[in-house]
């Protein structure tokens, strides 16, 4: 399992590396305006292929690159429809997790507070981002973001059964 | 040591140009001014600062022999400032553009010059002496996205363009009272004012940065697909090299002679391309000694090899988690925008050049060491 | 604290405090909500207010007035005079002549009891003895029917005139229920949350109770089960009264878990389970809380590592921290 975590987040790293190579382009539709290109999507040819890169089925991050402006999106959770009994505890600690980081997306700057439709987190990275910030450091952080989720998600898993064990034991005790 | 100076102006540096004499640079700090520096003695010190514009400034140039400089800007607009005294007077050019300029580069002649822009148009701007104004005169509908760059071909008239429309272009500019029939060499019919000579497809995305060799004859562009391009005989008998890199794109490009070609972008490290004696392009060398760290990741694949051992019992400590990235380039630290000739040799080659980037940084480079390199 | 307290240490502070000051008193007029079902209302009236209560006739110091509001009762559960079965015996057994019950109770209350602090006994552990008791309403009020189906256990009979399967309140329109047989009592409680992640948090605890029960430490405890859909016991229940949404667990006790001393500590223990795993489930989320907190910190710290330092050094003149600072000073 964490094998196939690196891989995939080793897969990450080395697209942003690629994709995340931005610069500071006025809009051509608006006058005056300078804003994300993804975002807009109004002129077509400043938009470059997405990149889907997908673990397994439940889980995928999907970057959006255009001339100014990558998003980066994930999913993490698996649809309500085929969770499965056991899942279910992760799916809604994954969704709670990534509720409580959306809340904060003013702290985070790079996070764009909607994500992207059929993801549960996305990120939007612009130019400006790449001039105060490092890129190499931007794109520790974006993985670094997605091992946490992983880490945190299953340690919160762990947490509530190890606790949900000692709350049972504690009870049950009460009887002998 | 490669880089010869390095020093800190700003926290983002947009583009830059040197005074005629190599003593003063103007640059853009990623604003709507333009400072100016003078080198006194043993340090830069800050002289003017040209603030007309009220966007970010993304083209300076600062004509050689007239020493004028020309500046343009998102907000549209192009100044031409002249030195009066110890100040520098703007004069205001209509552009007749309704989106950002992008660039700006004076003719060899420093009659005209040139903006590239949002608007998918090219303006040619000549001076009236008759009216005391800029005229500028537009190449409309040719381009079908931004003009990113442009360079003039040393015979004034020609004009090549890189868009975002993947096209990289070349334009006649002959303006009728400015421009001299027949001055040039080739052809006996000189091409009317916004024809267009050539049409290159060759990148299938982006395309930044195009220059000419010092005699016309080569021309090169850099791909945001990692790309770069070398065509000769654009005007008569196009034929193109297409080279592809390892690394990350280029954002601009300069001739240092007729056979070596600098680029410069995202990868932080100038590149040196030259081509062979049968005209065949290739890349060089990183112009920056890169950091080389094989110990480093030697050492994580033997814990990754223990950990194995160990029935992966050292999972979650720091050799388990996904390298992080290493830093790019050295002198720089952050992307390459924009690389300026410097000193020129008695044969014309040019033996320094400088670059600015993102990471507010102005680095003087010496080519000296590197032509025994590069041959 | 892992184990829920039997007595209300709100009521017991009250008391406690009332019984030692002596003579001299002040009004009190306290209100408390215990597990979110339970309402506790305390009244020591000595000035204009006591005038209210005419029929109370307070103006005793040593007198103070004990309000308890229960769970509304879900239909099916059996009710007498709007208390549980038994309910008016059990006070009287536990408290004697302490405590008077008043008849009405307080308009919103379905129990109201005189406490005669005078009539507590001089002994000071009998004194407190009686005064936890008195804390421990809730057990005694509620768990009234469940002792008398449980004591019956201890001598392997069943309470004559009792259904095959009995249904108790322990939360607003909820009950739980009991099959009691005279060598078992199988006990039901259908598991209801109101948060989708309060849900699934008791639903995973409670597969929890069913694997810590396969330990060996815990062979000798109720057999616990847990099932998504009502087990067989609760055939003929109304279909309002299972709708489970964190699914149905059943304890099997035996007469072992309710002999001698520990039939009162059992009775506490199965009328308080929801409130058990409900207290833990939220307990669990406070921590989850903390802990993304931390994340967030941590995560923070990660991005501004990317920024240069220039930025850096920006965001420290520009910060709105040291504005904030400032603005406190200048107040």
């Amino acid at each position: 399992m964490a094998n196939t975590l690196r891989l995939y987040l080793t897969c990450i790293r080395n697209t942003l590396e690629a994709a995340m190579c931005l610069q500071n382009f006025p809009c051509q539709e608006v006058e005056r305006h300078n804003k994300p290109e993804v975002e807009l999507k109004t002129s077509l040819e400043l938009l470059l292929n997405p990149v889907l890169i997908c673990r397994n089925e439940a889980e995928k991050c999907l970057i959006e690159t255009s001339i100014n402006s990558i998003r980066i999106s994930m999913k993490v959770t698996i649809c309500h429809l085929e969770v499965k009994q056991a899942d279910e505890l992760e799916n809604i600690l994954a969704k709670k997790f990534l509720r409580f980081l959306s809340m904060r997306a003013e702290a985070f700057q790079v996070l764009r507070r909607k994500p992207v439709q059929g993801y549960d987190i996305s990120f939007l990275i612009t130019n400006y981002h790449c001039e105060d910030m490092h890129k190499h450091k931007l794109i520790d952080f974006i993985v670094q973001f997605m091992e946490d989720i992983d880490k945190e998600i299953s340690e919160l898993k762990l947490s509530v059964n190890t606790r949900g064990r000692l709350v049972a034991t504690e009870f049950l005790k009460q009887f002998i | 040591m490669a880089a010869v100076a390095i020093h800190q102006f700003a926290e983002c540096i947009t583009c830059h140009a040197w005074s005629p004499d190599q003593s003063m640079i103007a640059f853009c700090p990623n604003n709507n001014e333009v400072h100016i520096y003078k080198f006194f003695t043993d340090k830069w010190e800050k002289l003017h600062v040209l603030s007309k514009h009220d966007q970010i400034v993304s083209g300076i140039d600062w004509s050689r022999s007239s020493n004028k400089i020309v500046t343009v800007s998102h907000d549209r607009n192009s100044y031409v400032w002249t030195q009066e005294g110890s100040d520098w007077v703007p004069t205001l050019v209509i552009l007749k553009l309704n989106r950002a300029a992008l660039c700006v580069q004076w003719s060899p002649k420093e009659n005209k010059f040139a903006v590239g822009s949002g608007a998918k148009s090219v303006c040619i701007c000549y001076y009236e002496q008759e009216n005391n104004w800029w005229i500028s005169k537009v190449i409309r509908k040719r381009h079908e996205s931004s003009v990113t760059s442009l360079a003039w071909h040393p015979n004034n008239i020609y004009l090549a363009t890189t868009s975002t429309d993947g096209k990289c272009r070349v334009f006649s500019t002959f303006i009728k009272g400015v421009d001299k029939r027949g001055s040039q060499s080739s052809t006996s019919t000189d091409p009317k004012f916004g024809e267009q000579i050539a049409q290159l497809d060759l990148s299938s995305t982006w395309v930044f940065g195009v220059r000419w060799s010092a005699s016309g004859k080569t021309l090169a562009y850099a791909g945001h697909n990692s790309m770069i391009y070398f065509v000769d005989e654009v005007e008569s008998a196009p034929a193109a090299q297409n080279l592809a890199l390892r690394d990350l794109p280029l954002r601009d490009v300069l001739f240092v002679s007729e056979r070596t070609v600098i680029g410069v972008g995202f990868d932080c490290n100038p590149m040196i391309f030259a081509a062979d004696e049968t005209g065949l392009w290739s890349f060089v060398r990183f112009f920056d000694e890169r950091k080389a760290t094989p110990s480093t990741s030697k050492a994580s694949q033997l814990s990754e090899a223990l950990g194995k051992l160990y029935g992966q019992s050292k999972q979650g400590t720091s050799s388990d988690s996904v390298e992080p990235s290493k830093p790019r380039g050295g002198a720089h630290e952050n992307c390459i925008t924009c690389i300026v000739p410097l000193t020129k040799g008695r044969d014309g080659t040019i033996k320094r050049f400088s670059t600015s980037g993102l990471d507010g940084k102005i680095v003087v480079w010496d080519l000296e060491n590197h032509f025994t390199i590069a041959k | 604290m892992i184990l829920l307290q039997s007595p209300s240490r709100f009521l017991l502070q009250i008391l406690q405090d009332r019984v030692l000051s002596g003579e001299k008193g002040m009004d009190i007029d306290c209100h408390a909500v215990e597990f979110d079902d339970v309402r506790y209302h305390i009244q020591l009236l000595l000035g204009a207010e006591a005038a209210f209560y005419p029929n109370f006739s307070m103006r005793n110091p040593k007198v103070m007035v004990l309000s308890v509001a229960l769970p509304l009762p879900s239909p099916e559960a059996i009710l007498c005079d709007g208390l549980p079965l038994d309910a008016i015996e059990a006070i009287k057994a536990a408290y004697g002549p302490v405590v008077q019950i008043l008849d009405p109770p307080k308009d919103g209350f379905d129990l109201t009891m005189k406490i005669n602090l005078t009539k507590l006994p001089p002994d000071e552990e009998q004194r407190n003895s009686i005064l936890t008791q008195i804390a421990s309403v809730r057990e005694v009020v509620l768990g009234a029917p469940l002792k008398v189906l449980l004591k019956h256990l201890a001598s392997k009979t069943v309470a004559p005139n009792v259904d095959k399967l009995v249904a108790l309140v322990h939360r607003p329109n909820e009950s739980f229920f009991l099959a009691p047989q005279a060598d078992k009592v199988t006990i039901v409680y259908p598991m209801r949350f109101q948060d989708s992640i309060d849900i699934v948090l008791a639903t995973s605890f409670l597969q929890e109770f069913v694997e810590a029960r396969r330990t060996a430490a815990l062979n000798n405890v109720p057999s616990c089960m847990w099932s998504p859909v009502p087990p067989l016991e609760l055939k003929g229940v109304p279909a309002e009264a299972l709708n489970a949404n964190s699914g149905f667990v059943t304890f099997v006790v035996y007469p072992r878990h309710v002999e001698g001393k520990k039939l009162d500590r059992t009775v506490w223990n199965l009328l308080t389970f929801h409130a058990y795993v409900s207290y833990h489930v939220k307990c669990s989320e406070g921590f989850m809380h903390t802990r993304m907190r931390r994340r967030v910190e941590s995560l923070i710290q990660a991005l501004d590592r990317a920024k240069s330092d220039a930025e850096k050094l920006k965001k420290l003149v520009n910060g709105g921290s040291f504005k904030r600072l400032v603005c406190t000073l200048c107040k």
